[in-house]
């Protein structure tokens, strides 16, 4: 702690000194701060574009398949997967639906199966048997709401027969949940309807499923899912390219931020390798005095060390507080495109508590030659006068 | 009784290019709290002399070379750079032609650092000594807002303010006014004496030293070579 006192009081000494070696440091921070609060804005609002909705990260089969419970279970215990939930076959689920204090008006709506968890129903709990979540549009359309009963009938055409089913509004479901009119219910109620379509027998239900609803865990494991189904012949829709071309497009960014940071830091080591050996050879005579007045080697070294780091720490802080006025003009004035109120530029904990850490890395690389010339520094050079 | 320093058949070297110059000390004692001028004109060696005196060359030989009973010789044979740095700061102050203070720091926190390098704090030994050397009113400025005189003071008090058993003084008066001189002399002689410290002076005025009561040990050239050799101090 001597050294770090010693360094100080030398600093302090020398303010004009110090706040070049400051400025100098912080002219190179501060544009790559700014420089990863950009690729931090244009990719978290990339992705809160896409993954707003869980919509993003949903993954739907587009041919029937059929699928074995234990097929089920497999692809649900892996770390990817979201939610997942068995679904019958595609179209074969859609009703009439009317409101039960006002019979008459009907509107066809999809039967969606749904469980605890439903990354579309955040927020809803979830439906018991007879009851459904009903979604946004079709809720206005009959005028209901939660407590509400609804009937649900199926028709088949050229038949006699009706399927029917008594329901209540549980809740409405929000209103991403499903750009079409739809009821979300425990799955029993899709199979029995396809069961009805089918003419199948009560009691000898189907023990596989056509379809699944699926949802990834993160949007990134999007690809990996759709990738692994593929695998299986399994043909999906889901929106994995734009994932994956924002994933590629963060990789490139951040893969840019490094490569910029990495000549800048060049530069940041070098000027302020400069800046230090020079320090040191010009206060020979006093680190010589030191060295005779007893001062461990060890503490000799650490001189240059301590103001290597008191400037990237400061140069740091300055940076930040430019990076920060800079990113909010860029803000305001929506310099690159209009940006919908959203920042394009965000200089996050991240970007500078990163910037601090390297450039204090990159400090202490800096003070080595300093720090071996002042190892060398010859107490019998305290005797000479300069 | 230990001394302050001893010195038994030391040689020390130095080279300059090609050139070797080679000084001989066959005997040189500091008792406690001695003062001892090494005299002689310039390039008879006095610098090469104190940097083995004061443990900041390594000696060519040297049967004894001891401060305040600790062998020296033997942490120069092993190479024990850490250990002599201790010893400097423990046993050693140091008044130089300028001063020698630390720029960055002001004069308390000058004779503080030396009380640190020594392991002995004594804010009240600062606060009289300076009153002494009448630098009482000065301990907060930096060296550099000093006249030389005050300087030379202030470099005084910091080798003194640990109680080193040996100051090293390199011609602490060969940059003031001459009557300044014989002022900051007495005042280095009379602090030391206080202190019971041993002073070691190189210095190329061998009559002021004596006023002073400094014994003398002229710095005697080999005619012919490039070496000197180290006469017994005598008193004047």
């Amino acid at each position: 702690m001597r050294a770090l006192r010693l360094a100080l009081a030398d600093l302090r000494h020398e303010p004009a000194f110090t706040l070049c070696s400051v400025l100098a440091l912080a002219a190179v921070i501060a544009p790559l701060i700014l420089l990863a609060g950009l690729r931090a804005g244009v990719i978290a609002g990339m992705a809160e574009d896409m993954g707003a909705s869980p919509r993003a990260r949903e993954i739907v089969n587009t041919t029937n398949l059929t699928l074995s419970p234990d097929w089920f279970t497999a692809l649900a215990a892996r770390p990817e997967v979201g939610f997942l939930i068995p679904r019958t076959r595609l179209l074969a689920a859609t009703g009439r639906l009317e409101a039960g204090a006002s019979p008459g008006h009907v509107i066809p709506v999809e039967v969606l199966p749904t469980a605890p968890g439903d990354p579309l129903l955040r927020g809803v709990p979830p439906p018991g048997p007879g009851q459904v979540v009903i979604s946004t549009g079709a809720a206005q359309r009959l005028g209901v709401g939660p407590g509400d009963a609804l009937r649900l009938r199926v028709i088949l055409t050229g038949a006699e027969d009706i399927f029917r089913a008594s329901l209540t509004v549980a809740a409405i479901a929000p209103p991403s949940a499903s750009a079409r009119d739809a009821i979300f219910a425990e799955p029993a109620l899709g199979r029995g309807i396809q069961d009805f379509i089918d003419r199948r027998a009560a009691g000898t239900e189907a023990t596989t499923a056509e379809g699944f609803r699926l949802y990834a865990r993160r949007l990134e494991d999007v690809p990996v899912l759709v990738a692994r189904l593929r695998a299986e012949n399994i043909e999906t829709a889901s929106r994995a390219e734009d994932v994956a071309a924002l994933l590629a497009l963060d990789r490139n960014l951040t893969a840019g931020v490094a490569v910029i940071a990495a000549v800048g830091g060049a530069g940041f080591v070098l000027g302020l390798a400069a800046a230090l050996w020079a320090s040191v050879e010009r206060k020979r005579r006093t680190l010589a005095l030191l060295r005779l007045m007893g001062m461990r080697r060890a503490g000799l070294v650490m001189l240059p060390v301590w103001q290597a780091l008191v400037f990237a720490l400061l140069g740091t802080l300055v940076a930040a507080a430019v990076a920060q006025g800079a990113a909010s003009i860029v803000n305001r004035l929506a310099l690159l495109g209009a940006s919908d109120g959203r920042d394009l530029a965000r200089i996050g904990m991240l970007e500078v508590g990163g910037a601090g850490i390297l450039s204090m890395l990159a400090a202490m690389v800096a003070a080595v030659a300093a720090a071996r010339r002042a190892a060398a520094i010859d107490p019998a050079e305290g005797l000479r006068d300069a | 009784m230990t001394a302050a320093l001893r010195l038994r058949g030391v040689v020390a070297r130095r080279r300059s290019g090609n050139a070797v110059f080679s000084l001989d000390i066959p005997a040189l004692t500091l008792p406690e709290g001695g003062l001892v001028a090494v005299t002689g004109a310039s390039g008879t060696g006095k610098s090469t002399l104190l940097d083995v005196a004061a443990l900041a060359a390594r000696p060519e030989t040297a049967a004894v070379l001891e401060v305040a009973g600790t062998d020296a010789a033997i942490l120069w044979r092993r190479g024990r750079l850490e250990a002599l740095a201790a010893l400097r700061g423990a046993s050693f102050g140091y008044v130089l032609q300028t001063g020698g203070l630390i720029p960055f720091l002001s004069l308390r926190d000058n004779a503080r650092l030396a009380q640190d390098f020594s392991g002995r704090r004594d804010e009240a030994r600062i606060t009289r000594l300076a009153e002494a050397l009448e630098i009482g009113e000065l301990l907060g400025r930096l060296p550099a807002a000093l006249s030389v005189g005050q300087r030379q003071r202030a470099a005084i008090l910091r080798a003194l303010a640990h109680r080193p058993s040996v100051v090293i003084a390199d011609e602490p008066t060969a940059s003031v006014h001459p009557d300044m001189a014989e002022t900051i002399l007495a005042l280095l002689a009379e602090q030391a004496r206080e202190a019971g410290a041993a002073v070691l002076l190189a210095t190329h005025d061998a009559a002021a030293a004596a006023r002073h009561g400094f014994a003398l040990a002229p710095l005697l050239p080999v005619p012919g070579e490039a070496a000197s050799v180290l006469a017994e101090p005598v008193l004047a």
